[in-house]
């Protein structure tokens, strides 16, 4: 082959290989989103009496946007006039702080804004969020969730966004490790009871603590432990002791026996994790339970289809799914928490110009067919089920395994939120300071408790009691109806 | 007319106009600055109202800043990270500008490889000794084959291993910026002191210790200063690898000040813990520049001595 010919090919390839995703994704855009619904036909008619020919700017978590959530704008845009236009990709760690930018600047120039569930208090009380009822109701918008996600969204009885991924830590383990003779019978010789998932806290600690702590080979444990991840996993113990952050005047509870009890809950699992974890994101787990080094692990939903998929995981297909363990308390109840690690909101901007199309374009997202078109999509996996009817969805169903889909209905219904106040960054912040302290023997357990309540103190004193008592109430509300999951 | 030739006969033009930059920068400054002194004397959250309405509190941020644990601990680990890089990067960017001060065979090829990471994103940086870094990633698996057994340091995992890693970092990113200075150093130095040590019988290592080191000692204050202050500001690199972690280990002055503004949108305590710091800082440059002014005038002394 000649050199020229050569170079002539290859930029030929450079050329498809850079145009020809773009192009074909724009092809199937208007092919593949599904037709209006009368849920979706509500909101057009809606949108139609706006008569505005608009596209939308929209700041999103990276990845999100793509693939379905711009089909379906492509199709709402084929009805309405409205669509998207910029689309401005940025990091999950940013976009609190870029919703903060923009309530500060009021450029108006950002119709529409992802951001994380917690974050909604303070910026209803910055100004930024727009309340969505009207709207809703305008267009008789259907929202509905399993769990709490629509109270999450909420504050004061009002709406502030729309949820587009059912963000939920499920508990999921190794079935092959399970079923393995040589495991059991050496786990009913030592505890004198067979090994199966575990369904009580203290199970589940002593199966991680058996398989123990070789990277070679098999962790027991799997969760996140590095700063600003780690709070996450310390919550899941708090409210499974039946705690809650703060009691009805804003006073802060964590100086006291019972919060002790949770924290070295949390903290056994130090001796039994291998170092790196005290560092590890996301992007270091995947690969430890996909490469099969990892025996449990609570995480996200969203693992699931990556887990499951033998082209990204050794153990496809090795995995059992279930419930989060239940914490058995003093008095024998068995109560049972997990958590949201900020199920992502569409958050409409309340000094954009356009915050009525903006409104209607968000609800178009949510609505209950294309809601779980998304979620059922494969383009981006962080789309997780939240709607009753995502769970019986056979595209969902096929995605997230069977087992897993039906995994994460149960955990919804005991899934709660991280602190979700005015001041919400600054509480989980120290927070996470405090108990990631703790985690590394810096700090005595009950010490970081007694730090986590001086903290609190002072930013209650800077936000202010009254605002925090009506945050309190929405928070509360935001928290699980039930102590056990059940099959609905 | 006549005023005007009178501006040009003096080469007020010329005056003039090389200060422009100078009055625009300070019309932009001035009133940022002022603003941020106005933000210290009160207590604005940035979600809770528009910074007119916050509560003055006069210079109880500043107490509060300056009798804090966690700031005056961040301020410790901003000085430790900064002196234990500037001190490696110097000894090696001043070795490797040693060995390339004279032409050989390749020498711009070892030039190009050597300024890469000065040339490399500090994010880009950050997420690719993540990967590199893990228990068994690619880092302990080439130590593993030096000794034996197999090597498995978790470098950012545990607390003093973090900070250590993170200086290490530091240093592979700004060793080059070092050796150019350095380089630049050493090849406009004067030839004639170097060569009279040399034909007095001067050993190599008399003529580095008595000769080039004192030549070079204005260029090397210059490189000390500008790493320190690069190192003390040090942030895309600690946010991509730890964002402060373990624990608090790395939580370096400007970890916090961005979780101080950005996260718990406390910018009146952000602008008083800035000022704080821009204090020491400017302490800091305040007596670095008397120190190279005063090597400058040592060496004019020296050379109008020779000269004389």
């Amino acid at each position: 082959m000649k050199r020229r010919t050569f170079l002539k090919g290859s930029l030929a390839a450079g050329a498809m290989a850079a145009t020809g995703p773009y192009v074909f994704r724009k092809d199937r855009a208007y092919a593949m989103a599904p037709a209006p619904g009368p849920d979706e036909k509500r909101i057009i008619d809606s949108a139609k009496k706006l008569n505005q020919k608009v596209d939308l700017s929209f700041v999103a978590w990276g990845g999100h946007s793509k693939g379905e959530m711009e089909q379906v704008a492509a199709e709402f845009k084929k009805h309405t006039g409205i669509g998207l236009g910029n689309i401005i990709d940025i990091s999950f760690a940013q976009l609190s702080q870029r919703a903060m930018a923009e309530a500060l600047a009021r450029s108006g120039k950002i119709d529409i804004l992802h951001v994380h569930s917690d974050t909604v208090p303070t910026l209803a009380t910055a100004g930024l969020a727009a309340p969505l009822d009207e709207y809703m109701k305008a267009a008789d918008f259907d929202y509905s969730s399993v769990g709490t996600f629509v109270e999450m969204s909420q504050l004061d009885g009002k709406t502030y966004g729309l949820v587009t991924d059912g963000n939920c830590h499920t508990y999921f383990v190794r079935k092959d490790v399970i079923e393995n003779p040589d495991n059991q019978k050496r786990y009913a010789d030592k505890f004198g009871v067979p090994l199966k998932m575990a369904t009580t806290w203290q199970e589940y600690l002593r199966q991680g603590q058996f398989f123990g702590s070789d990277p070679n080979t098999l962790t027991g444990f799997a969760n996140l432990r590095a700063r600003r991840w780690g709070y996450w996993w310390f919550f899941i113990n708090y409210y499974n002791h039946g705690l809650f952050p703060f009691s009805d005047d804003v006073e802060p509870n964590f100086d006291n026996d019972t919060a002790e009890a949770a924290l070295a809950a949390y903290l056994t699992e130090r001796k039994y994790v291998i170092k790196d974890l005290d560092n590890w994101g996301t992007a270091q787990m995947w690969p430890h339970l996909g490469g099969g080094k990892g025996y449990q692990s609570i995480y996200w939903g969203g693992v699931i289809p990556i887990l499951e998929n033998p082209s990204k995981s050794k153990v496809a297909g090795k995995w059992l799914h279930g419930p989060v363990p239940a914490n058995v308390l003093p008095d024998g109840r068995k109560l049972a928490r997990t958590i949201a690690a900020g199920p992502p909101l569409l958050v409409v901007n309340k000094h954009a110009k356009n915050q009525a199309a903006a409104a209607h374009l968000s609800m178009y997202w949510a609505s209950r067919k294309n809601s779980t078109y998304i979620v059922g999509g494969s383009t981006s996996t962080v789309h997780d089920p939240w709607r009753k009817e995502h769970f019986t969805d056979p595209k969902v169903r096929k995605f997230y395994t069977p087992g897993g889909t039906d995994a994460i209905a149960l955990n919804m219904q005991v899934n709660s939120p991280a602190v979700r106040v005015t001041g919400a960054l600054e509480f989980n912040d120290s927070l996470d300071r405090h108990v990631s302290d703790a985690w590394l023997g810096v700090t005595k357990p009950r010490e970081a408790l007694k730090k986590i309540d001086a903290d609190w103190r002072k930013i209650v004193k800077r936000v202010g009691k009254k605002r925090l008592m009506k945050d309190v109430a929405s928070y509360k509300n935001a928290m699980p109806k039930v102590d056990m999951q059940k099959m609905s | 007319m006549a005023a005007t030739s009178r501006i040009r006969k003096k080469g007020g033009f010329f005056r003039w106009g090389a200060l422009t930059p100078l009055v625009l920068a300070m019309a932009f400054l001035i009133p940022v600055l002022c603003l941020q002194i106005y933000l210290t004397l009160h207590q604005w959250t940035a979600y809770l109202g528009p910074w007119w309405t916050a509560n003055f509190v006069g210079l109880d941020l500043f107490l509060e800043v300056v009798t804090e644990e966690r700031f005056l601990a961040a301020l410790a680990r901003s000085f430790v990270f900064a002196g234990l890089s500037t001190l490696l990067s110097v000894l090696l960017g001043f070795g490797l500008a040693f060995l390339l001060q004279k032409p050989f065979r390749g020498r711009s090829l070892y030039y190009m490889l050597f300024i890469i990471p000065m040339l490399t994103v500090p994010v880009v940086i950050g997420f690719t000794f993540q990967m590199l870094l893990y228990q068994q990633g690619p880092i302990n698996q080439i130590l593993s084959f030096f000794v034996p057994g197999e090597i498995r340091i978790s470098w950012l995992g545990e607390p003093i291993p973090a900070f250590a890693t993170m200086v290490l970092i530091e240093v592979w990113n700004w060793t080059p910026f070092v050796m150019i200075i350095m380089l630049a150093g050493l090849v406009s130095m004067p030839k004639d002191p170097v060569e009279a040590a040399r034909v007095l019988g001067a050993s190599r290592w008399q003529i580095f210790a008595h000769v080039t080191l004192p030549l070079l000692k204005p260029v090397l204050v210059l490189a000390i200063i500008l790493r320190f202050l690069e190192a003390l500001a040090e942030f895309p690199k600690f946010w991509a690898i730890t964002q402060g972690g373990p624990g608090t280990f790395t939580e370096t002055i400007p970890v916090y000040l961005y979780l101080t503004a950005w996260d718990y949108l406390n910018v009146s305590k952000a602008a008083a813990m800035s000022y704080v710091v821009l204090l020491l800082v400017g302490t800091i440059i305040y007596f670095a520049i008397r120190t190279l002014l005063r090597q400058k005038r040592s060496l004019d002394v020296m050379f109008a001595k020779a000269g004389g």
